[in-house]
């Protein structure tokens, strides 16, 4: 039975393999070998692998479930905050995806697609910030946000649908 | 005008869009105004996309809102159809009649 397996990365002639076997006999723990069923008995080491790689997917799940939360958290508070009292709002929602997509769209997307739907957004959200509607401020911003990213990625799509037709009639 | 001799092509969405601007045509209307008057045809996400297509294809036109005293944020974008526009909708929908009563006369056989 083998008590060990090499790695890829130490492939070698027969005499260099002899001196990483007595290497790994002084040293049990080197690096670069593995016992099997060394930590945990006779454990396959392939549903070893399956079971960390099984965990670690549940761990990112998790992870992501938490950070989901949290944003949802941070925006009912952020929708709870009262406006300052001189009645201003310092950033009106959208700005910092106008900034993004200033940075990667083209003028002509910013100023026929990008702008209107912000522009949509901050109107709405101003109606219903003076009516102190709090929770429907919250709702506005969450939609506003989706129809941005509706908008671009259909427009992504639509316009490399047409690139790949256009390419198509040409060959 | 479009210079090129293709058919024009008017798909579902940008009927409805040509019809509610042809109902207000004294007037021009906003992307969410329009998504409001039309009972869910039209979604918020989308309906850009479309006026933007056509507006290349020349169906509509559109212009910036004039700055409101007091009113801060981004300013609207204000959609009216035009004399091209109009004509493929009136030829859609005379294309839509024809087809529904070639459908009637046939008895639903296509």
């Amino acid at each position: 039975m083998k008590l060990f397996r090499r790695s890829r990365s130490t492939k070698s002639p027969d005499n260099m393999l002899n001196k990483a076997l007595e290497d790994f006999l002084a040293a049990p723990h080197h690096g670069q070998y593995r016992l099997f069923g060394e930590e945990s008995g006779q454990v396959c080491p392939r549903k070893s692998a399956a079971r960390d790689s099984a965990n670690s997917d549940a761990e990112k799940s998790a992870r992501l479930f938490f950070l989901m939360i949290l944003v949802v958290i941070w925006a009912l508070i952020q929708a709870q905050k009262q406006p300052p009292e001189s009645g201003r709002i310092i950033l009106p929602p959208g700005t910092l995806l106008n900034y993004l997509a200033d940075f990667f769209c083209s003028p002509k997307t910013v100023e026929r697609v990008v702008s209107p739907i912000i522009s949509d957004l901050q109107t709405e959200y101003c109606k219903a910030l003076a009516e102190g509607r709090t929770l429907k401020v919250f709702w506005i911003r969450i939609r506003g946000y989706w129809s941005f990213w509706r908008a671009l990625g259909l427009y992504a799509v639509v316009k490399n649908l047409v690139a790949i037709w256009k390419i198509s009639r040409l060959g | 005008m479009k210079s090129d001799n293709r058919v024009p092509t008017l798909s579902g969405k940008e009927a409805v869009i040509l019809e509610l601007l042809l109902e207000k045509a004294a007037r021009e209307m906003y992307g969410l105004e329009m998504v409001a008057d039309s009972r869910n045809k039209l979604k918020r996400g989308t309906i850009y996309v479309t006026l933007d297509r056509m507006e290349d294809k020349g169906y509509v036109q559109s212009r910036l809102e004039e700055p409101r005293p007091n009113v801060s944020g981004l300013p609207r974008r204000l959609y009216r159809v035009t004399g091209y526009g109009q004509k493929i909708f009136r030829l859609w929908e005379l294309a839509r009649d024809a087809g529904r009563m070639r459908t009637a006369l046939l008895g639903g056989a296509s």
